[in-house]
């Protein structure tokens, strides 16, 4: 008897601590999603790998003689590699946006240096003062000045900065990266850079590579012919010379979300720019979506509460409401598609993509309304109709704004809805991250940007910013739904 | 003084006209299915649909296409099933605590995360499977990730709510006197939940987790993202699989003639589904409906 007291007693704890668990776990999951979509999305810290080194030199040398490189400050990059350099200079690169995330059109010019060899190669524009630089400097923002080291001095340097170079890189001889036992040196974290540099290193094993005796270099001939040299040299040469170039792995961290991400316009898909002009067509699919909506929804919620007699036709509304409810996004998806885009010939565009998803709404538009509706105190329509006034004009004069709190927050739980579709509107509404020019153009709205970087596999550092954005959104609805509701009950008691 | 005008001068006509919004939900299911069936019924007429639903080659593209959609709907199947497995005794646990067990502010943070949480759209849940959930799969079990097993996870992340919200509402509606003579009787709290509270909302319950089933058959991009799109016959629960939704969306980008008319085939069998599931629903709270009338 006291045995299976004590057996009852311990699976109650069980059950108890399972119960717990549940609820507790249901938060954790809560609190983990927007933690780390808000970390990863306001903070990044990713690897890349690079062949070019990132130490930097000023100089540029060209025949024998030195140059430096500037540029204006509000150029997003402070470097370029050796490899963007020669593009950019034999005019393979015509605007940063390319290289960077500014846009501007690339000019080259070049001071106090006429008809020598670096001009004649690449087509650059000689200036001959120094004022006259700062002027196309001020005029045109994606100017490149190229000047002698020498005359560093006689420029002022206001507003302007100079061009990093980077443009060594690692050369090890040629048993270093070979595949021993299916494993190879493939990269070089930038820890185990500097303790090859400061000579803390004899052997490749050390930093993970395979059992051979380092030897350091300084040329890249000289380790072309090694078996495990090792030397930091000019990338160009270590080409010439055919060595195995060993990448370096930078940690990059920093700021993801910066203001610029929502007030810059999205370029090369997504890979670089903002998300402004695809949070303009969404809000513009938000609008659409509940003009066509909210006058159905909440018409429908009126005629339900105040109108309809319990009868087949009721219970046949009410089945036709519940199951559009039930209904999957993608069959409103593929129903959008053969519809409004093809058989009323709106195309894929913002119509069709914002009919579809209002379809979608209807539903929760009439629910929460006609609770909204049914909250409010008979006692009001009894009150006024007693008064001598129609029932359509109490409904528009006493009702309705009585239930006007909680019918918005059901149009505002809608909108949270709409904000998160993503199913029905890749085949209604499409892809395209311009601003949307019309009601038929196609226009790419947040969650189908989140998928498309993700999908496609453009850059998770922008997935997770964007998805950073579409939470805030969603956060800020539902704190605005919930405080709605909770303004509601002041309108007296419930029925 | 102004006078206002408060009768009704075009009643009847407002009345047609409210009435019109309110059968438009009517209007638009008919409509859906009219379409569906309408562009996806055509199939059959060159493939047995018997066929369709029992082969598990799925080949458009051939010279002589073949069109069996049974991996898919194994697919679905079994994400649905795992997801169920994980979110049926957790989201029921989480009810229990949220109705009976908690008290002040607890339960309204709580209840405040679980709306949260319904209200996070389906592409976050499939982003966060991509960049977490795969590569704990990955790095508990092995292989890709991607697989049936991630798939049911975020699915069950996805009809918590659901399953958590519906539950709650049923183990609250059940009459206070119930609950007052188990206890009477010596009944612990416990054994006042498990044998007399969640019986008597068996129902509603049972409404809720058949509405979750509805709601994960029909999740198509989060599942898309995480589940490897696979169009072969799953055979364990670490394998790609596709689902009917998956397949939808996948091939609805370039599918031409006969193969996208599969589509809508493979529509048709998820509708029918889905229809099903609804009307259960529906017979479901309207039985707890006529027993509270009683």
């Amino acid at each position: 008897m006291k045995n299976s007291n004590k057996l009852k007693q311990t699976t109650d704890r069980i059950i108890l601590f399972f119960i717990y668990l549940s609820a507790f776990a249901t938060a954790l999951i809560l609190v983990s999603i927007i933690g780390y979509i808000t970390y990863r999305g306001l903070y990044r810290e990713s690897r890349i790998n690079k062949e070019i080194l990132e130490s930097r030199n000023i100089e540029y040398e060209f025949d024998n003689e030195k140059y430096i490189f500037l540029v204006n400050k509000t150029l997003k990059r402070n470097s370029l590699n050796i490899t963007e350099l020669d593009q950019i200079l034999e005019k393979g690169i015509k605007n940063w946006s390319s290289v960077s995330e500014t846009r501007a059109k690339i000019k080259i010019i070049s001071l106090f240096r006429k008809e020598k060899e670096i001009n004649r190669t690449y087509d650059i524009r000689n200036i001959s003062t120094a004022e006259e630089m700062i002027k196309i400097f001020k005029s045109e923002p994606g100017t490149i000045g190229i000047i002698p080291l020498s005359a560093r001095g006689k420029i002022n340097l206001k507003n302007l900065k100079i061009l990093y170079l980077d443009k060594n890189c690692v050369a090890a001889g040629y048993k270093v990266t070979e595949i021993i036992n299916n494993s190879r040196l493939a990269v070089l974290s930038e820890k185990d850079l500097v303790k090859i540099t400061n000579g803390e290193v004899s052997n490749w094993k050390e930093v993970k590579g395979h059992d051979i005796p380092l030897e350091m270099l300084s040329t890249a001939d000289q380790v072309a012919k090694s078996s495990g040299g090792f030397a930091v040299v000019d990338y160009r040469k270590a080409v010439e010379s055919g060595v195995s170039i060993i990448p370096v792995s930078y940690v990059r961290k920093g700021a993801n979300f910066t203001p610029g991400f929502l007030f810059d316009k999205p370029a090369k898909a997504g890979k670089a720019g903002g998300i402004s002009t695809i949070i303009i067509n969404t809000l513009f699919m938000i609008v659409l979506t509940l003009l066509f909506s909210v006058p159905v929804g909440v018409g429908a919620a009126v005629y339900l509460t105040e109108y309809a007699a319990a009868g087949k036709v009721l219970k046949i509304i009410r089945l036709g409401i519940e199951t559009l409810a039930g209904i999957p996004s993608i069959i409103f998806g593929l129903f959008g598609f053969i519809f409004f885009v093809d058989i009323l010939n709106m195309g894929i565009g913002l119509l069709s993509g914002s009919l579809t998803v209002a379809m979608m709404i209807i539903p929760v538009i009439i629910r929460t309304s006609e609770e909204a509706l049914r909250s409010v105190p008979l006692s009001y329509r009894e009150g006024s109709l007693a008064l001598g006034a129609g029932l359509w004009y109490t409904i528009r004069k006493i009702v309705l704004p009585a239930a006007k709190p909680g019918i918005l927050s059901g149009v505002i739980l809608s909108i949270g809805r709409a904000l998160g579709e993503t199913a029905a509107l890749v085949f209604t509404m499409g892809f395209d991250y311009r601003l949307a020019n019309g009601i038929k153009s196609s226009a790419r709205v947040l969650s189908v940007h989140l998928y498309q970087l993700v999908r496609e596999g453009i850059s998770f550092e922008r997935a997770f910013a964007t998805a950073f954005v579409l939470m805030c959104f969603i956060f800020i609805i539902n704190t605005a739904t919930i405080a709605l509701v909770s303004g509601k009950t002041k309108y007296g008691e419930k029925q | 003084m102004k006078r206002i005008n408060t009768a009704d001068k075009h009643g009847k006509g407002i009345q047609v006209f409210l009435f019109l919004f309110a059968i438009t939900s009517v209007i638009i299911v008919l409509f859906i299915s009219f379409f569906i069936f309408y562009r996806g019924f055509p199939l059959f007429k060159n493939h047995s649909f018997i066929k369709f639903l029992t082969s598990s080659t799925w080949d458009p593209m051939a010279d002589k296409p073949e069109f069996g959609i049974l991996s898919f709907i194994a697919g679905s199947f079994y994400v649905t099933g795992v997801s169920l497995v994980i979110a049926i005794p957790m989201g029921i646990g989480t009810a229990v605590y949220l109705a009976e067990l908690s008290a002040g502010n607890t339960a309204v943070i709580l209840r405040r995360i679980v709306e949260l949480l319904a209200g996070i759209p389906s592409v976050i849940f499939g982003f966060i499977g991509v960049t977490v959930l795969s590569g704990i799969v990955r790095f508990f079990f092995g292989g890709t990730g991607f697989c049936i097993l991630t798939g049911g996870i975020v699915l069950s992340l996805m009809i918590l709510p659901t399953i958590i919200s519906i539950s709650e509402v049923s183990i609250r509606s059940v009459p206070s006197e119930l609950k007052e003579g188990s206890l009477a009787l010596g009944a612990t709290s416990l054994q006042t939940i498990f044998r007399v509270i969640i019986p008597a909302a068996r129902k509603g319950i049972t409404a809720g987790i058949i509405l979750s089933i509805g709601r994960a058959v029909g999740e198509t991009m989060a599942i898309l993202m995480v589940a490897g799109n696979a169009p072969v016959m799953p055979d364990s629960i670490l394998s790609m699989t596709r689902t009917m939704t998956m397949n939808i969306v996948t091939d609805m980008g370039y599918a031409e003639g006969e193969h996208m008319t599969s589509l809508f085939s493979t529509a048709i069998v998820l509708f029918v589904f889905i229809l099903i599931i609804n009307l259960s629903v529906n017979y479901f709270t309207h039985r707890i409906g006529n027993e509270k009338q009683q």
